[in-house]
């Protein structure tokens, strides 16, 4: 441990680390851009540079390391002078186009000006510009802007470090240094999209948010992906009742800074028509809005004749859901249960300190998988089969659901009751045969929240469900991390949480508050990191 | 009136009876029609100091910074200078301003696909106008907006956006009151542009905001 004191302030601090991360000891900001956390340090900007006594020069904060002793000062005369020559140096060539910048708002460029900068330019000549560059495509997710660089490095460096593909490079020499890709070599890898988080300009922003919305606009909640099973951190951009886009949330457990393509643009799927309002099917065989009270009793009344009832669980129940689901299901109605998840990937995500391969579609298979006691056939439960205990590979392949297989194989036939608690359970729900198997349970009671499902068109009871941004809960991810999602804005229409929707149907089938009394499920290591 | 406090935050009011003559109306409605009659043959001979104007044939000459509907203007090339930013959006304390941002692939990187103004919503405070940071939202002095129908208090592009060379002279409030100079392109690579002198540092034309004496209004 070191002793330093930075600004009069003394912390301690562990030795070795550079001045940047002891700042942050001692809560001040020391403002950078080349600099990144999880990327090596290059001190290319100059933004960082402190004043260090006994040093006759200033230094970059992000390579000096701290000794013990040593004296640090961030703000002071010398120290601001430089930091101002600094950001007019950036700020010469860049086109200050802010207005039609998506950073705009969330721009480390554009807050250390208005933070450090002065408030009139010195400069009358042209700005240096890269003609034909201001738009360039430079991979499937990312367009660049060369004129709004500031050469930091950062997405070179993350191309090279982090996903090891290398499509980024410098080209050219001094003024007219541009970053590119080489020919024929797009910026195509799993992770493109994460060098447009690491741009402190808006030099590199993806096709998908380009222009959407602007990002004060947008609310914030911390959640989970549900892309996969590795459950990387990330805040949902939401603005009345809409995802716009999901951010990596910092967590050097599981995802550090970053977030795969797939799961940042898995909220495209959320873009479709939901299901807002409870059906019943009438007499006359027509699948009608009902409220919810109708469809319940009918709910009711085909459960109370019914000698056999099974439910299909979905990987994408929060533990919540999942215990309460069993409670109601497996305890209260002696249902058989199953839960399937489909292979995905894998995906490889990043921590700060090993690989993770995300290979389930879903989020929470193995937290379903435990609330459902794994293996335990007295408690009712049918053919769970996900070894989830020990560190054997066969975690990240769960040997198949018999009991799913078997129904949507062979017939649903004999089943008096099925639930299927999310129509999403699984890819191959969509499939027609799939489809017509389940219908052959004598009543088909579906939650979907995609008003396109074909499972929808089947069901007897088609109740509304949400998605993850519209609930609470606990996802359990591939290392057994419990991380809790918030809800980012309230189910559509009349749909209620699930959670909601299982006290509904425990409550007119057994009566009020049978199932107010949930466990807790405590989130591990809870980090709420800001992007850096 | 008798007014007696009974407690804090509470008032009694005593009703006074009327009287024989309160109660007949009539000494009242008399004296309501001498006031009438007094004005009527005050104006009839003094015609000239009248007060009121026939509106739709005689227009009442407003302020040079009247805040009124808006437009938005265009380039020399026809196209809006509005860039979708935002901006007006963001500080419009009415929340009247919807912009939907698109993208033109050849030409213009960020131009406004929709933008509609709430006529009814907006309260012509002229924020749009400041905030802008292309000049493209000037307010006229235009302030004939009656509608027949809610819908139509809604204006879209096609209705804010004037022909180029529109003459911005007589134009309502809008930033930089003064001569009019824009040069370079929206999204500011530099090419071509000139830096632009201090807002109001040229030579404005005087204040016309400020009271120049009784026949003003």
């Amino acid at each position: 441990m070191a002793k330093i004191t930075i600004d009069g302030v003394e912390v301690e601090v562990q030795e070795g680390i550079n001045c940047i991360e002891a700042a942050k000891a001692a809560d001040i900001h020391v403002p950078h851009f080349c600099y990144h956390p999880s990327l090596t340090v290059v001190g290319q900007c100059r933004m960082c540079l402190v004043e260090i006594e006994g040093m006759p020069k200033l230094q970059a904060g992000c390579s000096t390391t701290v000794k013990d002793g040593m004296k640090i000062h961030v703000w002071n005369e010398k120290v601001d002078e430089a930091r101002k020559g600094q950001m007019e140096f950036l700020l010469i060539n860049h086109p200050l186009d802010c207005p039609i910048c998506d950073k705009a708002g969330e721009c480390p460029l554009q807050d250390y000006s208005f933070n450090y900068g002065s408030v009139n330019s010195r400069y009358g000549e042209f700005k240096r510009t890269y003609p034909g560059m201001d738009r360039t495509p430079i991979g499937p997710h990312v367009v660049q802007n060369m004129n709004r660089c500031i050469h930091c490095t950062r997405c070179i460096r993350f191309t090279s470090e982090i996903t090891g593909t290398s499509e980024l490079a410098f080209f050219k020499r001094g003024a007219s240094t541009e970053v590119g890709v080489f020919p024929g070599t797009p910026l195509d890898n799993w992770m493109s999209a994460c060098v447009a988080d690491v741009c402190p300009t808006g030099a590199l922003t993806t096709r998908e948010f380009r222009f959407e919305s602007r990002v004060w606009n947008l609310e914030s909640a911390d959640s989970v992906c549900n892309g996969c099973d590795v459950g990387c951190n990330i805040f949902v951009g939401f603005r009345q009742g809409q995802v716009f886009r999901y951010r990596p949330r910092v967590n050097p457990e599981v995802n550090d800074h970053w977030l795969c393509d797939f799961g940042r643009f898995s909220y495209e799927r959320y873009d479709t028509d939901r299901v807002v309002v409870p059906k019943v099917r009438t007499e006359d065989d027509y699948l009608g809005i009902s409220t919810w009270s109708e469809a319940l009793e009918a709910i009711a009344n085909a459960v109370n004749g019914a000698s056999k009832t099974a439910a299909i669980f979905s990987a994408n129940m929060t533990n919540e859901e999942a215990w309460l689901a069993k409670e109601l299901f497996v305890g209260k109605m002696g249902a058989t249960v199953g839960v399937m998840v489909d292979p995905i990937g894998p995906i490889k995500m990043k921590s700060r300190t090993e690989w993770l391969l995300g290979t389930q579609a879903a989020p929470n298979y193995r937290g379903v998988a435990a609330a459902l006691g794994v293996g335990s056939r007295e408690s009712g439960v049918g053919a769970v089969s996900a070894q989830d205990s020990g560190s054997n590979s066969d975690t990240r392949h769960p040997t198949p659901d018999t009991l799913l297989d078997n129904l949507m194989t062979n017939g649903a036939e004999g089943i008096d009751v099925l639930f299927i608690t999310d129509a999403m359970f699984s890819e191959r729900a969509s499939d027609p045969a799939v489809v017509a198997n389940l219908r052959k349970a004598k009543f088909l009671v579906v939650m979907s929240w995609d008003a396109n499902h074909p499972l929808n068109d089947v069901a007897d009871v088609l109740l509304p469900s949400t998605i993850h941004v519209e609930k609470e809960g606990t996802f359990t991810n591939l290392q057994g991390r419990v991380q809790r999602i918030h809800q980012a804005y309230p189910p559509k229409g009349q749909a209620v949480t699930d959670i909601e929707l299982y006290r509904r149907i425990g409550a007119v089938l057994y009566g009020n508050a049978q199932f107010d009394h949930i466990p807790e499920f405590e989130p591990a290591g809870e980090t709420a990191g800001a992007q850096a | 009136m008798n007014l007696t406090r009974v407690r804090p935050g509470v008032v009694r009011v005593e009703r006074t009876p009327l009287t024989v003559l309160d109660r007949l109306y009539l000494p009242q409605v008399i004296a309501g029609m001498m006031v009438t009659i007094g004005h009527l043959l005050h104006n009839l001979f003094n015609l000239k100091k009248l007060p009121t104007i026939s509106y739709p044939e005689v227009k009442r000459v407003y302020s040079e910074r009247f805040r009124g509907r808006h437009i938005l203007t265009t380039r020399e090339d026809g196209t809006t200078r509005c860039v979708a930013c935002y901006m007006c959006s963001t500080a419009c304390p009415a929340e009247c301003i919807t912009i939907e941002a698109g993208e033109d692939e050849r030409t213009r990187e960020k131009f406004p696909v929709r933008y509609d103004i709430d006529l009814l919503r907006c309260i012509f405070c002229g924020y749009c106008v400041d905030a802008c940071p292309e000049d493209a939202i000037y307010m006229t002095r235009d302030y004939e907006m009656a509608i027949d129908t809610r819908a139509r208090s809604v204006v879209g592009l096609r209705d804010l956006v004037v022909p180029p060379n529109f003459p911005v002279g007589p134009m309502g409030w809008r930033p930089y009151y003064g001569s009019i100079e824009k040069h370079g392109t929206a999204g500011g690579t530099g090419i071509g542009q000139q830096l632009r002198s201090a807002p109001f540092e040229d030579d404005a034309p005087p204040n016309p905001d400020v009271f120049r004496g009784g026949d003003a209004q």
